[in-house]
């Protein structure tokens, strides 16, 4: 399998240098490096947003947690993700008009204009920094260890990691977002491509989807309903789930910025239809999978399992396939993520913009950099903070909400709130804080917290100004 | 023309805020029901794959009935 792995990876890597070298970039500017130009069509639009979103955790992932906590896995991602869509279409709009009105650079910038004050900013800065860094440098180090298992004769884990966050940076460095985005249609489509004929092969396994089932029901049934075998999936963890995820368009800013650059309102529309419809069919061959590995390699680890459905299970060429779609899936999200932190920082600058570019071309190097040495040295608090990424953005979500819906002028109640609320969060999961109040988790709880900001932003913050002016 | 915009903007926020509430009820999520099976699939993966079919229509939807509206560009 390595000679196909290596064609493979020739190929791939061959294709990544045309597109780099398509999309190079004499002169530098934040409209053309950092935003892609502004005008990104349906098609590209559509398969960078979808590759940004569905990460090596779709690959690997999502059908150990179907395997293992069972059907309703669905509702956890499939069903939150077509609600995301939804908040798109109703809010994007609106995000893009206020970024058009205020000169869009980043969320952070966004958000130091609408507050006017550089708190908000830095707050959006902050989260993105603390929640995003650990959750690339876990993707990294998954990867890397799964290459490693695969070949563990070729070269140490570290060397894997080394060699993803390298092709990152430089044609992150060389293009810019256009360059990340083409590289992210791809991709997207070899990841596409690949999970279905792994899927596929996963139902041929049994003959049909009912005798899937079938088998699945007479293994362990409890996997065919909520909560599952270990009682995860309660309503609770489905709605901080579903928050989490709906408010990925706003709180992620890899997402927000393919938002706001979309070329027209249009592109943005049925980018979105698109992304529900390339949803529900990327995470149904991962069902596929995930019953798969219940029937045959029920007790097997995370790891087991994966190298045996993407890899051992399979001809030696799809299985070259699947290595080279789960190492495109790890980097088509990092590198957004890593580059989408530098213009998160180049929006709080107020300096000249070839000035600014340079320092956030340092520091998407930096992070880079940083995404490296964790994934290196990956700490448990660290996989924990991973874990918790999409909900400890989300937490960002009322303030960031507030700030584009608001016509008016805000106080500072939501940035507080929300810094606060964040601090507590990340205690919470470093076990300082209880996990649980009451019968509430404390997610529930912190999430009720903002959202009684928000209330009294709106009415009572507003009605006394209303009453002074 | 505005006002008929509004409210079928209403309806659908409300369809999709209804849909959203039910998702976490036994209506969706019975505990430990695999029964009724439907193309034999379990309760709760053809309800979940019915609301994610509902949410993207609902979402078409919006996107038809904003396309009359003032946009960004």
């Amino acid at each position: 399998m390595l000679i196909k792995f290596i064609i493979a990876s020739i190929v791939y890597l061959g294709i990544l240098i045309f597109l780099v070298r398509r999309t190079r970039l004499k002169e530098k500017t934040t409209s053309n490096y950092l935003l892609g130009g502004g005008n990104i069509g349906f098609v590209i639009g559509l398969f960078t947003t979808a590759a940004t979103l569905f990460s090596a955790f779709t690959v690997v992932g999502m059908p150990d947690f179907f395997r293992t906590h069972g059907v309703g896995a669905w509702i956890f991602l499939a069903v939150s993700d077509t609600m995301m869509v939804y908040a798109l279409l109703r809010v994007g709009e609106i995000l893009r008009r206020k970024a058009r009105k205020l000169d869009f650079k980043g969320m952070s910038g966004l958000m130091t204009m609408t507050y006017k004050t550089k708190l908000a900013g830095y707050v959006a800065f902050g989260g993105a920094v603390v929640f995003l860094i650990p959750y690339i440098a876990v993707q990294i180090s998954g990867i890397s260890i799964f290459l490693n298992a695969a070949f563990p004769d070729a070269i140490p884990v570290w060397a894997w990691s080394l060699i993803i966050v390298g092709i990152m940076i430089i044609y992150s460095e060389t293009g810019g977002l256009r360059a990340i985005m083409y590289n992210d249609t791809l991709q997207g489509i070899l990841l596409f491509v690949t999970i279905w004929i792994i899927g596929w092969n996963c139902i041929d396994h049994f003959g049909s989807i009912p005798a899937m089932f079938e088998k699945v029901a007479s293994v362990k049934e409890e996997l065919l309903s909520t909560p599952g075998p270990n009682g995860l999936f309660t309503a609770q963890f489905f709605i901080i789930s579903a928050i989490a995820i709906i408010s990925l368009p706003f709180t992620q800013p890899q997402i927000s910025t393919r938002v706001v650059i979309m070329k027209s309102s249009k592109a943005l529309r049925k980018m979105a239809i698109g992304l529900g419809v390339v949803a529900i069919l990327v995470i149904l061959p991962t069902m596929f999978m995930g019953m798969y590995g219940a029937v045959l390699y029920p007790d097997a680890t995370t790891q087991e399992f994966i190298g045996q459905v993407l890899l051992y299970d399979q001809a030696s060429g799809v299985a070259a396939l699947g290595l080279i779609g789960l190492i495109a899936a790890a980097i088509s999200t990092s590198d957004s993520q890593i580059f989408a932190l530098g213009s998160e920082l180049r929006s709080l600058l107020n300096v000249d913009d070839k000035k600014a570019i340079s320092i956030t071309r340092t520091f998407i190097m930096v992070f880079g950099l940083l995404a490296l040495i964790f994934s290196i040295v990956s700490t448990e608090h660290l996989v924990l903070l991973a874990r918790t990424s999409f909900t400890g953005t989300a937490m960002m979500g009322p303030m960031i909400l507030v700030g584009i819906l608001s016509g008016k002028k805000l106080s500072k109640l939501m940035p507080l709130a929300t810094l606060f609320v964040l601090v507590v969060f990340i205690l919470s999961k470093l076990g300082i804080v209880p996990g649980k109040i009451w019968i509430l988790q404390t997610e529930i709880v912190l999430f009720s917290v903002l959202a009684l900001a928000v209330v009294f932003e709106i009415l009572v913050i507003r009605s006394t100004k209303a009453m002074n002016s | 023309m505005k006002i008929k915009r509004t409210t079928l903007l209403w309806v659908l926020d409300c369809l999709a805020l209804l849909t959203f509430i039910a998702t976490f009820t036994p209506l969706v999520i019975p505990e430990n029901e695999t029964a009724p099976f439907f193309m034999g699939l379990p309760y709760t993966m053809w309800m979940g794959l019915l609301v994610s079919i509902i949410f993207v229509v609902l979402a078409y939807f919006v996107s038809i009935v904003n396309k009359e509206g003032k946009n960004a560009d």
